[in-house]
C-alpha cells in the first residue's frame, strides 16, 4: 500500500447501532474506527484496498463486524482488545479477494473475552487469514471460536486461522474451538491453536544477561505480539504505543 | 442345520431378560441391563455428529445366538468379494467374514497360546465367560469407566451386550504377543454389541488387536460396542482397532480408558468401513505422569461418513498426550475429526499436542475438523494444528515420470500419508492395509 495515502479518521462517536460502509471500486483507504457502533458491515467493491484499524480504547464491549470483500479486493482489519469484550467477525470472500484479520487481547482481573469468527468462502481463488494472540493474567478467560467454511465451488482458495494465548496465572483460562468445513479438494487450509506459559529457556536467557524477571517477561510479550501487526506499517505504528503502555502496566 | 436363536426385531424388557437368561447371568447383571434399557429409552437420538435419521432402533435384531447365518454366498455383494480377493484372504476365511461359512478353524493355534497365558495368570476370555468365572473381579471394574447413562448408545450396549473380550493381566506381566480377537473367531467376536473390558495391573503390558482390514459383511446394520480400559500404575495398554464394516452398517462406539500414575494408554484406531462411524476414543489421565496417545485414521468413500476423533482429559501434573489424526475422503465421502483436549487446574507441567491432517482426493468429498481445546492451567503447553489439502500434483508427476502408473502413484502417496498409523500395526495388518489402499485407489481412477 502506498504510504502517502492520507489516513482518514472515520465514524467519530456515532451513536447509530448499525452502519454499513461501502468502499468504492479501485479505491485505496486507511481508516481508523473509533465508534460506538456495535454492528457494522464493510462492503468492498471490486479491487478496493482497505486497512481498517480499530482504536484500542473503543469503549463498547460488544462489536460485530461483517466484511464482504468484492472481486480482487483486499482488506486488513486490525483490533486490540483490553478488558472484557465480545467480538464477532464474519468474512465473506469473493473471487480473488484477500481478507486478513489481526488482533490482540489482554485480559486481567476477571475479564471475559469472547471472539467468534467465520471465514466463508463461496467463490474460487479467495483468501482469508486470521491471527489472534492474547495475554491472560489473574482470573481472566478467553474463548475463541472460529470456523472456516470452503464451499464446493471455491477451488483454489486458501484460508488459515491461528489463536495463541499466554496464561500467566493459575486462574487464567483459555478455550479454543477452531473448526474447518471443507467441501472441495483444491484448497489449502490450516488452523492452529497454542496455549502455554512463557518459555523458561527464554526467560533464563534474558535474566542471565541482566534483565529482571518482569523485564524479561515484558520483552517476551512484546516479541510475542510483534508479529500480529507487522503486515502493514500503518497498523504497526498505530498500536505500538498502546502495546508498550499495556505491557508496562502489567509488568511494572 | 439347527436354526440359530434370533430374538424378534426391536427392543423391550422381555428381550433384554431373555438375553440375560440365555447367558445364565447373575441377578445383578439382569437388573443392570434392565436399568440400562430404561436409560436408553429415555434419551433422545443425538443431533450433533453424523446423520442418524435413517437409523431406526426398532428395526434391528438385538440378539443372535452364535451360529452361522443362513444367508448364502450368492447374496454377498460383488464389491466385498473383490476386496477379499485383492487382500489375498483365503477361501475359508472369506466365507466366514461374509457370515456364510462355519467358524474358521484356528483352535490348534489358540490352544497353545491359551496355555502360555494361563501359566502367567493372564485371563483372556469372552466377556460372558469372564463374568461367570471371575465374578468379583468383573463386577469391580465393569461399567466403572463408561456407565450406562454416559450416552444413548452406551445405554443400549449396556442393555444388550453380547460378546467382546475380558482381559486381565496380573502385576508385572508383559504379554509380548498381541492378543487378537481373530484367534477366538466365533460370531461373538464380530457381534453387534460387544462389550470389552481390559484390566492391566501395575507394571503390566498388553497389546490387544481387534477387527481386520477385510470387510465384514452383516445384514444387520447397527454395531454399537463399548470398550473400557483400566491401566493401573506403571502399566501400558495398547488397543488397536481396524474396522472395515460393510457400507450398510452404523458403527457407534464408546471407548474410554483411565490411566493411573505413570501408566500409558495407546489407542490405534483405523476406520475404513461402515456407512456411518461415530467414535471418539478417550483417555483420562488421572494421576501424575500418565501418558496418552491416540493415532487414528479415517477413510471415507462414497456414501460414507467417518465422524471420528479423540478425547483426552488431563487431571494431574506432568501428564502428556499426543493425538495424530489422518483422514482421507474421496468419491463424495465425508470425514470429520471431533476432538477434545481438556486440561484442568493443577495439571502442572502437562503438555498436549494434536495434529490433524486431511487429504481430499476429489472435489466431491468433504472434510471437517471440530476440535475443542480447553486449558485451565498456566504451566501447561498445549498445541493443536490441522491442515487440509489435496493430493499434490507435483508428487504424482514425480512418481509417474519414474514409471508408476496413476493408480500406483496415488496408492504410494496415500500409504505415505497414513504411515504414522500403519507403522504402529503388527506386520500382517500393515501388509493388508497397504493392499486395501491399493485396491481402493484402483477403484478411484476415472
Amino acid at each position: 500500500m502506498n504510504e502517502q495515502v492520507v489516513v482518514k479518521k472515520i465514524f467519530g462517536t456515532d451513536q447509530e447501532k448499525e452502519r454499513s460502509i461501502v468502499f468504492k471500486k479501485d479505491s485505496k483507504n486507511v481508516v481508523i474506527r473509533d465508534s460506538a457502533c456495535t454492528h457494522q458491515t464493510f462492503i468492498l467493491q471490486d479491487n478496493a484496498d482497505v486497512v481498517i484499524m480499530d482504536k484500542p480504547k473503543i469503549t463498547e464491549k460488544s462489536r460485530h463486524i461483517t466484511i464482504v470483500a468484492g472481486k480482487g479486493s483486499k482488506v486488513l482489519y486490525t483490533l486490540a482488545l483490553q478488558g472484557s469484550a465480545d467480538v464477532s467477525c464474519k468474512l465473506i470472500s469473493a473471487t480473488g479477494s484477500t481478507i486478513d484479520i489481526r488482533g490482540i487481547y489482554i485480559g486481567s482481573g476477571d475479564d471475559q473475552i469472547a471472539i467468534t469468527t467465520e471465514q466463508m468462502h463461496p467463490a474460487p481463488q479467495s483468501h482469508s487469514s486470521i491471527l489472534f494472540k492474547g495475554l491472560l493474567t489473574d482470573a481472566a478467560s478467553s474463548i475463541y471460536k472460529g470456523i472456516i467454511v470452503i464451499r464446493e465451488n471455491a477451488a483454489g482458495s486458501n484460508a488459515d486461522q491461528s489463536h495463541q494465548a499466554i496464561l500467566t496465572s493459575s486462574q487464567a483460562r483459555s478455550l479454543s474451538v477452531p473448526a474447518l468445513e471443507i467441501l472441495t479438494d483444491d484448497v489449502q487450509c490450516k488452523h492452529g491453536s497454542a496455549t502455554g506459559p512463557f518459555d523458561d529457556q527464554l526467560i533464563f536467557y534474558l535474566m542471565n544477561r541482566g534483565f529482571s524477571l518482569n523485564q524479561a517477561r515484558a520483552l517476551l510479550i512484546k516479541g510475542f505480539f510483534a508479529e500480529v501487526f507487522s503486515q502493514s506499517l500503518f497498523s504497526k505504528n498505530f498500536y505500538a504505543n498502546w502495546i508498550d503502555e499495556q505491557i508496562r502496566e502489567v509488568y511494572e | 442345520m439347527i436354526s440359530p436363536y434370533k430374538s424378534p426385531k426391536g427392543l423391550n424388557k422381555k428381550i433384554v431378560t431373555q438375553i440375560s437368561e440365555q447367558k445364565n447371568e447373575p441377578g445383578w447383571m439382569t437388573d443392570f441391563r434392565l436399568k440400562a434399557l430404561e436409560i436408553f429409552e429415555s434419551k433422545p437420538m443425538p443431533t450433533w455428529g453424523a446423520d442418524l435419521k435413517d437409523l431406526d432402533p426398532n428395526d434391528i435384531y438385538y440378539y443372535l445366538k452364535p451360529a452361522p447365518q443362513s444367508s448364502s454366498w450368492e447374496d454377498v455383494p460383488a464389491t466385498i468379494k473383490d476386496t477379499f480377493n485383492a487382500l489375498g484372504i483365503p477361501q475359508a476365511e472369506q466365507k466366514y467374514l461374509a457370515g456364510v461359512g462355519a467358524q474358521y478353524e484356528s483352535e490348534m493355534i489358540y490352544k497353545n497360546l491359551r496355555k502360555q497365558w494361563a501359566d502367567k495368570g493372564v485371563i483372556f476370555l469372552d466377556t460372558s465367560s469372564g463374568l461367570q468365572q471371575f465374578p468379583e473381579l468383573f463386577k469391580k471394574h465393569f461399567a466403572s469407566i463408561i456407565p450406562p447413562h454416559d450416552n444413548k448408545f452406551a445405554a443400549l450396549n449396556s442393555a444388550v451386550w453380547s460378546g467382546g473380550s475380558f482381559v486381565y493381566v496380573p502385576e508385572g506381566v508383559h504379554i509380548d504377543m498381541p492378543l487378537q480377537t481373530y484367534f477366538r473367531i466365533n460370531q461373538a467376536s464380530m457381534g453387534q454389541f460387544e462389550r470389552t473390558l481390559i484390566i492391566a495391573e501395575p507394571g503390566s503390558f498388553v497389546h490387544y488387536v481387534e477387527g481386520c482390514s477385510a470387510p465384514v459383511y452383516r445384514s444387520n446394520s447397527l454395531h454399537s460396542a463399548v470398550v473400557e480400559l483400566i491401566a493401573y500404575k506403571n502399566s501400558r495398554i495398547r488397543y488397536t482397532t481396524i474396522q472395515n464394516w460393510a457400507p450398510n452398517v452404523y458403527n457407534l462406539v464408546t471407548k474410554r480408558a483411565i490411566a493411573y500414575e505413570n501408566a500409558k494408554v495407546e489407542w490405534i484406531d483405523g476406520n475404513f468401513g461402515s456407512k456411518v462411524t461415530m467414535k471418539y476414543p478417550c483417555i483420562i489421565l488421572k494421576e501424575r505422569g500418565a501418558q496418552g496417545q491416540i493415532i487414528s485414521i479415517a477413510v471415507a468413500n462414497q456414501n460414507q461418513h467417518q465422524d471420528a476423533g479423540a478425547k483426552v482429559i488431563h487431571l494431574a501434573p506432568e501428564t502428556t498426550s499426543n493425538i495424530v489424526s489422518k483422514s482421507i475422503s474421496s468419491k463424495g465421502g465425508r470425514t470429520s475429526y471431533r476432538g477434545l483436549v481438556k486440561v484442568l487446574p493443577g495439571c502442572v507441567n502437562s503438555s498436549s499436542s494434536v495434529k490433524c491432517d486431511a487429504l481430499m482426493l476429489d472435489a466431491q468429498s468433504r472434510s471437517d475438523t471440530y476440535p475443542t481445546i480447553d486449558v485451565r492451567e498456566e504451566s501447561a503447553r498445549i498445541g493443536h494444528e490441522a491442515s487440509v489439502c489435496k493430493m499434490s500434483d507435483d508428487q504424482l508427476l514425480y512418481l509417474m515420470s519414474r514409471g508408476f502408473n496413476e493408480a500406483q502413484a496415488r496408492s504410494m502417496i496415500v500409504n505415505g500419508f497414513i504411515d504414522a498409523f500403519v507403522k504402529e500395526l503388527p506386520m500382517e495388518y500393515a501388509v493388508e492395509i497397504n493392499r486395501l489402499i491399493a485396491h481402493e485407489m484402483e477403484g478411484s481412477i476415472g
